[in-house]
């Protein structure tokens, strides 16, 4: 059987197990476990590939990018696993007690089928299935959006049904456009990204140059690019916490991913100008522009969703300025203390019942490991060292300036001033003042396992980044 | 031959057609309403009827409300023995004699005294509905001037006469034609933009301009309406019948015979409309009149598309 | 002006397209789209029979059953279970969107040689796409009812397919059909969506749905 297959295995098991919905009582803790044995999978697969194998599946093919983002993805949906199988059950007894069995279970269908559309993104090697993957997640994802019903939750999903369909119609337009522009090939057109970064020098300019704005329009608006992020902070912060996180966490790199490929297509070709002209400028202005967004906020998890908004931007210049090492390693680091902030955040949303930063004070003296908790992911992710996110953010910034980019640059280090500012100001408000009554219980030390194991692998991977995982980086993005 | 040929159709065109056009409209809407209705030769009684009786004049009138009926009918008269609407019924010398622009702006004429006449009774329906004209003739002018003008740069050439002896691109003549069809019901007044048969004032658009008129004068006003009417209808079934390749190859007879069969079919056909349809809201006229101007462009922008 | 079939079928596309700004009530606006889907089905199958591959009619047979008549069947019986037929619902005044829609039109019609294929034939069809991508874009902007919207998006979706199946010769067919398999997908998502939305708002009017703010 094909080993790739493998790590389609335990999502599909748990999509099947959701379709029943006799099963609602255990099907939290199973899909925990379905997942955490995904861990070892992931992990052999790896190792198949640091021998040398080559995995494929048709055009699903697992190369450097497709192994990091694997990894990534699974680390993102692992976690999310666990702390939804604590926090959701829990939440349906409290908040939504006439939630039917079956639209609990089927919230674990279509987590499980986001998943696995999630992990098929960055394994297509082909343009199209890039596109119909990227499609079907937000397919998959849009119902999840909507767990609540509440009024701002089906706002929430409406708008993010209909720009990301919309942006993703664009990608398609500008996906056909570049196939149009292999018209003078000799051997017709295709589609598969290494026939295409080898034939690039004879793509027709005018249309690929054309294609590649469509296609980051398109795919830029799925990953949340200003000013096409219209529908991010209002998606994740209306969906339950295990959802943003998977939405902030795994689903931003996919669309990422989606720009990657293209660039080095572009790359490749006779228009590679173009790559650093549209990308660096986007990243840097995303950087800005939600940094000043984030000082006035007022919701937490809406403030998180901009911080996400954020690191799309230093996403978008690490690939602007080509450096596919650092893009991983800063998605790492992103993804890992995002899902950490996006389950503590649910964890006091649960707590107080509310996520309005004005109402929520003396997290440090109602319950302080997760006030701590908070106060460490603050850091984090606002990129103090000895977090991973600094270092990655210290290594982008070293390469954009080595690169001459000294408007991105200054706008980057700008942006990164006033986010730390303002995740201070706001984190403090909610940690310290006047201490809350608190909604109801919840089992302190067992919902903050996942964010406190998050956080420190993140503060390993701070301290751990050597020369030599810089070159382990480098190769597996040149496989 | 050929020439007393024509004389007896355009004699014909201007005496018998057009009130003949009225009764069948009146009798297709009647029927609809499931009435019998009244003899399909009815305006032609009422005519007479008109024109035996007496005139009463608004004393605050002048020579421009007794001028106008004549102004007008004179102009329907010219317009509609020039405009080709029942194929070519003019000798080809007479061709610049045609041409659209000039046809465009004697029924301006005339729509400009009738709408000073209707203000110079001084009751305040006449002034309702002569702003009211204005509006829709404003709408109505440009999508009227593209279209005859998407049809004449088919053609190559301005004059009416020639555009339709010749072939015509039948997209051009399809989009044209829905134009002018849409156009015929907003200056005709009919429905939607306008019910012939209300009496309430402040609906009305043409009606209301007509209102003071009596005896003679009504007559000469009716009539007139009667020529415009199998203009415009004409006009838009003789471009609809161009969508058809061959038309404008038809001897003269059967191309008269044919034309005048289609207008007073598509008058059957308003009729019909006019029993199923309600008149539009005053506010929503403007927009009926923008489908209108859309299809004249559209046909314009073919008309100029690079071969 | 020689245009080839193709070119007039798009060209009746697209003129359906313009006139679909303007028209104000759902059921009309659903019998336009299901015209203009069932003209770009016979597009594929002239564009199949040109390029001698069956794949164009099992296409063209799966857009018009799936785009053509069941899209609009569905939307028809999802907005009178809501009860909105007779709704206008839209923002800006219908012959001003008109006229917008003509503009974008000339538009298409000037972009033109940018984004046509030369060698693939039909220069026209491009412009044309282009054309109803921008009316899609101006219906969704336009309307606030959430069902009209996704009428405008189909549009555009429309567009879209019209320029990968004239501009380009050999897409991967598998690719196409599940493009189209996705947007009926996300149409009835999108359905079951605006269900929900009627539910809980009373309306599906999306211009008062504005409660999430900076």
């Amino acid at each position: 059987m094909n080993k790739l297959l493998l790590l389609a295995l335990c999502p599909m098991i748990i999509a099947l197990l959701g379709l029943v919905p006799r099963t609602a009582r255990w099907l939290p803790k199973i899909a925990a476990v379905l997942m955490i044995i995904q861990l070892p999978i992931v992990g052999w697969l790896c190792s198949l590939i640091a021998k040398g194998e080559m995995l494929a599946y048709g055009p699903f093919v697992m190369d450097g990018i497709g192994t990091a983002f694997t990894v990534i993805t699974t680390l993102v949906a692992v976690t999310s696993m666990i702390q939804a199988a604590m926090i959701l059950p829990a939440e349906r007894i409290m908040e939504n007690p006439r939630m039917t069995d079956r639209r609990f279970t089927l919230f674990y269908t279509l987590s499980a089928l986001f998943i696995l559309t999630m992990y098929a993104v960055p394994l297509a090697t082909h343009l199209g299935y890039l596109w119909i993957m990227i499609e079907a997640t937000t397919l998959m994802s849009a119902p999840l959006i909507d767990y609540h019903r509440s009024r701002g939750a089906l706002e929430a999903t409406w708008k993010y049904l209909l720009l990301c369909s919309v942006g993703i119609a664009f990608a398609l337009f500008g996906t056909m456009l570049i196939f149009a522009s292999q018209h003078g090939l000799p051997g017709g057109g295709t589609m598969i990204f290494n026939h295409m970064i080898k034939q690039a020098q004879a793509f027709d300019p005018r249309l690929l140059r054309l294609g590649f704005v469509f296609c980051l329009l398109g795919y830029g608006t799925k990953a949340g690019i200003f000013p096409l992020h219209n529908w991010l902070p209002d998606a994740h912060s209306e969906a339950p916490s295990t959802v943003s996180a998977l939405l902030s966490g795994a689903l931003l790199n996919c669309a990422l991913v989606a720009i990657w490929r293209l660039s080095q297509v572009m790359l490749a070709s006779s228009q590679a100008a173009l790559v650093h002209q549209l990308l660096v400028p986007a990243g840097a202005i995303t950087v800005i522009a939600a940094s000043l967004m984030l000082v006035s906020q007022h919701d937490l998890k809406r403030m998180l969703a901009y911080s996400s908004v954020e690191h799309i931007g230093l996403l978008t210049l690490a690939i602007g300025i080509g450096s596919g090492p650092v893009f991983i390693l800063q998605a790492f680091n992103h993804s890992i203390v995002k899902v950490a902030f996006f389950l503590l955040a649910g964890n006091i949303l649960y707590l107080s019942g509310t996520k309005l930063l004005s109402k929520l004070s003396g997290i440090l003296k109602t319950v302080p490991l997760w006030g701590i908790l908070l106060t460490v992911a603050a850091f984090a992710i606002a990129g103090s060292p000895p977090f991973g996110v600094f270092i990655s953010e210290w290594l982008l910034l070293s390469k954009t300036f080595a690169a001459k980019e000294w408007l991105a640059a200054i706008m980057v280090i700008v942006g990164l001033t006033v986010t730390f500012i303002a995740i201070s100001t706001h984190i403090g408000q909610v940690l310290f003042g006047k201490k809350i009554n608190p909604l109801r219980s919840a089992p302190v030390w067992g919902w903050a396992i996942v964010p406190m194991s998050l956080l420190l692998i993140s503060l390993l991977a701070g301290v751990s980044v050597t020369p030599s995982v810089m070159n382990m980086l480098t190769n597996l993005v040149n496989r | 031959m050929n020439n007393y040929l024509l004389l007896l159709f355009n004699l014909i065109n201007l005496i018998f057609i057009p009130l003949l056009l009225m009764g069948v409209i009146r009798k297709v809407k009647a029927l609809m309403q499931n009435r019998i209705g009244s003899p399909i030769l009815q305006p032609f009684y009422d005519l007479a009827k008109f024109l035996r009786k007496s005139e009463t004049i608004s004393q605050t009138a002048s020579w421009v409300f007794l001028w106008n009926p004549l102004i007008g009918l004179g102009v329907a008269v010219i317009a509609v023995l020039l405009v080709p609407w029942a194929g070519p019924l003019l000798p080809p010398s007479w061709a610049p004699a045609t041409n659209f622009l000039l046809i465009i702006y004697l029924l301006s004429l005339g729509k400009f005294f009738a709408m000073l006449s209707a203000m110079d009774t001084g009751s305040a329906f006449g002034g309702i509905g002569a702003s009211r004209e204005a509006t829709i003739s404003m709408l109505a002018e440009p999508a009227l001037i593209i279209g005859l003008g998407a049809l004449a740069l088919g053609n190559g050439s301005t004059d009416l006469l020639t555009i339709f002896s010749n072939p015509s691109n039948p997209f051009i003549a399809g989009l044209v034609g829905a134009a002018l069809v849409i156009l015929a019901l907003a200056e005709l007044s009919r429905i939607p933009v306008d019910d012939p048969t209300t009496h309430l004032e402040l609906t009305m658009v043409h009606e209301a301009m007509i209102l003071e008129n009596s005896g003679p004068n009504l007559a000469l006003t009716e009539y007139a309406v009667a020529l415009r009417s199998c203009l415009f209808f004409g006009l838009a079934m003789q471009t609809l019948m161009h969508i058809a390749p061959g038309f404008y190859q038809l001897e003269l007879f059967p191309r008269y015979i044919i034309s005048l069969a289609g207008l007073l079919g598509l008058g059957a056909l308003v009729a019909v409309a006019e029993g199923v349809m309600v008149k539009l809201k005053w506010r929503s006229v403007p927009n009926f009149l923008a489908f209108g101007t859309v299809l004249s462009l559209l046909a314009a922008l073919i008309a100029v598309w690079p071969k | 002006m020689n245009f080839s079939l193709i070119e007039i079928l798009a060209a009746g596309s697209a003129t359906l397209a313009v006139l679909m700004c303007g028209i104000t009530s759902l059921k009309a606006q659903l019998q336009a789209l299901a015209c203009q889907t069932a003209l770009f089905a016979g597009i594929c199958v002239l564009v199949g029979i040109q390029q001698h591959a069956e794949h164009f009619l099992i296409l063209a047979l799966v857009i018009f059953l799936l785009k053509a008549i069941g899209i609009p069947l569905f939307l028809g019986w999802s907005s009178q279970r809501m009860g909105i037929q007779r709704d206008t619902g839209v923002t800006l005044n219908p012959g001003i969107t008109l006229m917008m829609g003509f503009g974008a039109l000339l538009a298409g019609y000037f972009l033109t040689p940018q984004f046509a294929v030369q060698s693939a034939g039909n220069p026209i069809c491009a412009g044309i796409s282009l054309a109803l991508l921008f009316i899609g874009m101006l219906l969704m902007i336009t309307r606030r009812l959430a069902i009209s919207q996704v009428v405008g998006f189909l549009v555009m979706e429309n567009g879209i397919f019209l320029y990968g199946l004239t501009q380009t010769h050999g897409m991967p067919h598998l690719v196409e059909m599940a493009a189209i398999f996705e947007v009926l997908i996300a149409v009835l998502i999108a359905g079951l969506v605006i269900f929900r939305i009627n539910r809980s708002f009373e309306h599906i009017d999306v211009s008062k749905m504005r409660t999430l703010r900076h």
